[in-house]
């Protein structure tokens, strides 16, 4: 189908162009807002990429913050330099994920999920009481950022919020790009089929617990990822960032946007991020968000259980049938 | 020869004994029957000797290894599979995804091609064994529907495709009668008769006593947990115990 293809190369083409020319019409603080956006871009496919197996967490954003930390104290103490201080991190969330396996997948279902709230809960606490290497509840500051680059004309400033947003966008395209290719894969197939039906893979030789494993390492070295993509650009990280507030978040963009198809968690949090720092900051209503968000949740969960995405097609076919499906069909 | 042996097993849920002390022993490449009244352990003896469960006491021993209380994945991967009661299948999915997944154990991509070869995985080899046992179950009409599309003896089938795509040598059958039409009985009897046909080993847990004679080479009689008889199909049909374990006991009736 030669077309269809013509038609995704120039789709693509089209994006792409897009998100370069994006900062250049923003404002500074909305540039700062597209930096932060792009970063949670990777933690809520990274919190798809778990719910994969079928697993809800209560402890993402915890992972997130594990990643930050063990970035920061990596650079600050040991003199790393920021980018590998950054996959330090990111390494550093997924070993984390792979300890806290061994209790957490004793449980399924909702027990799992009190269990990661529990066990993110523990993490938090340890940022708070040692304030050695830790730095107690007020956490850590002045960490970093990205080295400036300078390769004759061209100079890199990545305190510039545009620069910053490029750079992460990178980071967080070939992050997306991996997690593709894994979900496409036997592997993704193998962690579709643990959701629906755990018994019958193991009865056909699936380590069932083996491939959850799998799952939450892969997914924590990303969510560790974003959060060092966090902590360099801000320079300042404390426990309260990576709060259960800010795990309903992540939660609300997954489930608005919907998690059967790639695309689905990337339009909530784009989605409610424009609502909620075009309208609602228009509106002087930031202060609500917690609030409003909450009742935005409801709503999805009664009126569109599945999401945004579960409109899209339909809206597709009005509008020409353009396939943009990325994942595999499916609640 | 003897490809499983169940050795003294015994299984209790709090307090309850479901199976106690059984002993069993399928030979290679026959069609082995486990029937009993209701409760009397047969899904709880499969549970156990699939690896679903671990045994309170005894052993599973396949082909000369103790396997009890191994994880399900791992009894798998020693060739011993069971299907499940019912349509356990993943409705969700199409088909051929159904039976990719049995396919687990026998396609071990290396991550390199996982992330570069565009879809290499679905092809070839596994393809080409994906549409044989598709036809070999006559799914291949349905390759791209969603499982949950199928009438209700093609789920059935299915999931015994999934089963056979691992390439078990012995299969433990979960009662694959019920709930079907005679024509589709007869459809599934056909199949069970074409997979001995193959050289894989049957071991079935069902209700249904004109297909389980019509099958079975020789069937064991469970009741209350315990073993009660074994025979062939003739001599289980006229055995008076067996008789009274089914229609109750006549000397209470009287």
């Amino acid at each position: 189908m030669p077309e269809t293809r013509a038609l995704r190369i120039s789709g693509a083409l089209a994006l792409a162009a897009a998100l370069v020319a994006l900062p250049h019409v923003l404002s500074f603080s909305q540039q700062e807002i597209l930096v932060f956006l792009v970063i949670n871009v990777l933690l809520v496919m990274s919190y798809r990429f778990l719910a994969l197996t079928g697993e809800w967490s209560l402890g993402h954003v915890v992972m997130m913050g594990v990643g930050a930390y063990a970035s920061a104290i990596v650079s600050k103490r040991l003199g790393f330099p920021v980018p590998l201080a950054m996959f330090t991190g990111a390494a550093v969330a997924a070993v984390v994920a792979w300890l806290l396996s061994f209790p957490l997948f004793r449980m399924k279902g909702f027990y799992f999920l009190i269990g990661s709230f529990a066990a993110g809960e523990v993490i938090r606490l340890l940022w708070k009481r040692f304030r050695d290497p830790f730095g107690g509840p007020k956490g850590l500051k002045r960490i970093d950022e990205l080295p400036d680059i300078e390769l004759g004309a061209l100079q890199i400033d990545f305190f510039d919020p545009v620069a910053y947003y490029y750079f992460c966008l990178i980071v967080v395209v070939v992050s997306l790009w991996f997690l593709f290719r894994v979900e496409r894969s036997r592997v993704g197939l193998t962690f579709h089929a643990i959701h629906w039906r755990d018994n019958l893979a193991a009865s056909v030789g699936v380590d069932t617990r083996g491939y959850r494993t799998l799952a939450l390492v892969i997914a924590s070295f990303f969510a560790g990822l974003s959060g060092t993509l966090f902590a360099h650009y801000v320079g300042a990280i404390n426990p309260n960032r990576f709060s259960v507030e800010e795990m309903v978040y992540v939660l609300t963009w997954a489930i608005v946007g919907g998690t059967a198809t790639f695309y689905g968690p990337i339009l909530g949090v784009v989605l409610l991020t424009a609502l909620n720092e075009v309208v609602f900051r228009e509106l002087g209503l930031e202060q609500a968000r917690p609030l409003i968000y909450g009742v935005v949740l409801i709503a999805f969960v009664v009126f569109l259980p599945r999401g945004i995405e579960s409109v899209v097609p339909r809206l597709l076919r009005v509008g020409g049938g353009l396939s943009l499906s990325g994942g595999r069909r499916g609640t | 020869m003897e490809v499983l042996r169940v050795e003294g097993l015994v299984k209790r849920f709090a307090g309850i004994v479901a199976v106690d002390g059984l002993d069993l022993a399928v030979r290679e490449g026959e069609i082995r029957g486990l029937i009993g009244p209701n409760g009397a352990g047969k899904t709880t003896t499969f549970n156990v000797i699939s690896g679903l469960f671990a045994p309170s006491a005894g052993r599973v021993v396949y082909r000369g290894e103790d396997v009890s209380g191994l994880p399900m994945h791992r009894i798998a991967g020693k060739g011993l599979v069971r299907t499940f009661q019912h349509s356990t299948l993943c409705l969700e999915m199409r088909v051929f995804e159904n039976v990719l997944i049995g396919r687990h154990l026998h396609n071990r991509s290396d991550p390199v091609s996982l992330l570069f070869r565009r879809g290499r995985w679905r092809e070839a080899e596994d393809r080409e064994h994906v549409d044989e046992v598709l036809r070999f179950f006559e799914l291949e009409t349905h390759r791209d529907a969603l499982a949950s599309e199928l009438p209700y003896g093609a789920q059935r089938a299915l999931g015994m495709a999934i089963a056979l795509a691992a390439r078990p040598d012995t299969i433990l059958l979960d009662e694959p009668f019920t709930g079907m039409n005679p024509e589709e009985t007869r459809r599934m009897m056909r199949l069970v008769e074409a997979l001995r046909e193959r050289g894989i080993t049957i071991l079935l847990v069902e209700h249904d006593m004109q297909a389980i004679m019509g099958l079975c080479d020789r069937i064991t009689v469970m009741n209350f947990g315990r073993f009660l008889a074994e025979g062939t199909p003739a001599e289980i049909r006229a055995d008076a115990r067996v008789v009274e374990a089914y229609l109750g006991s006549s000397r209470r009736a009287s």
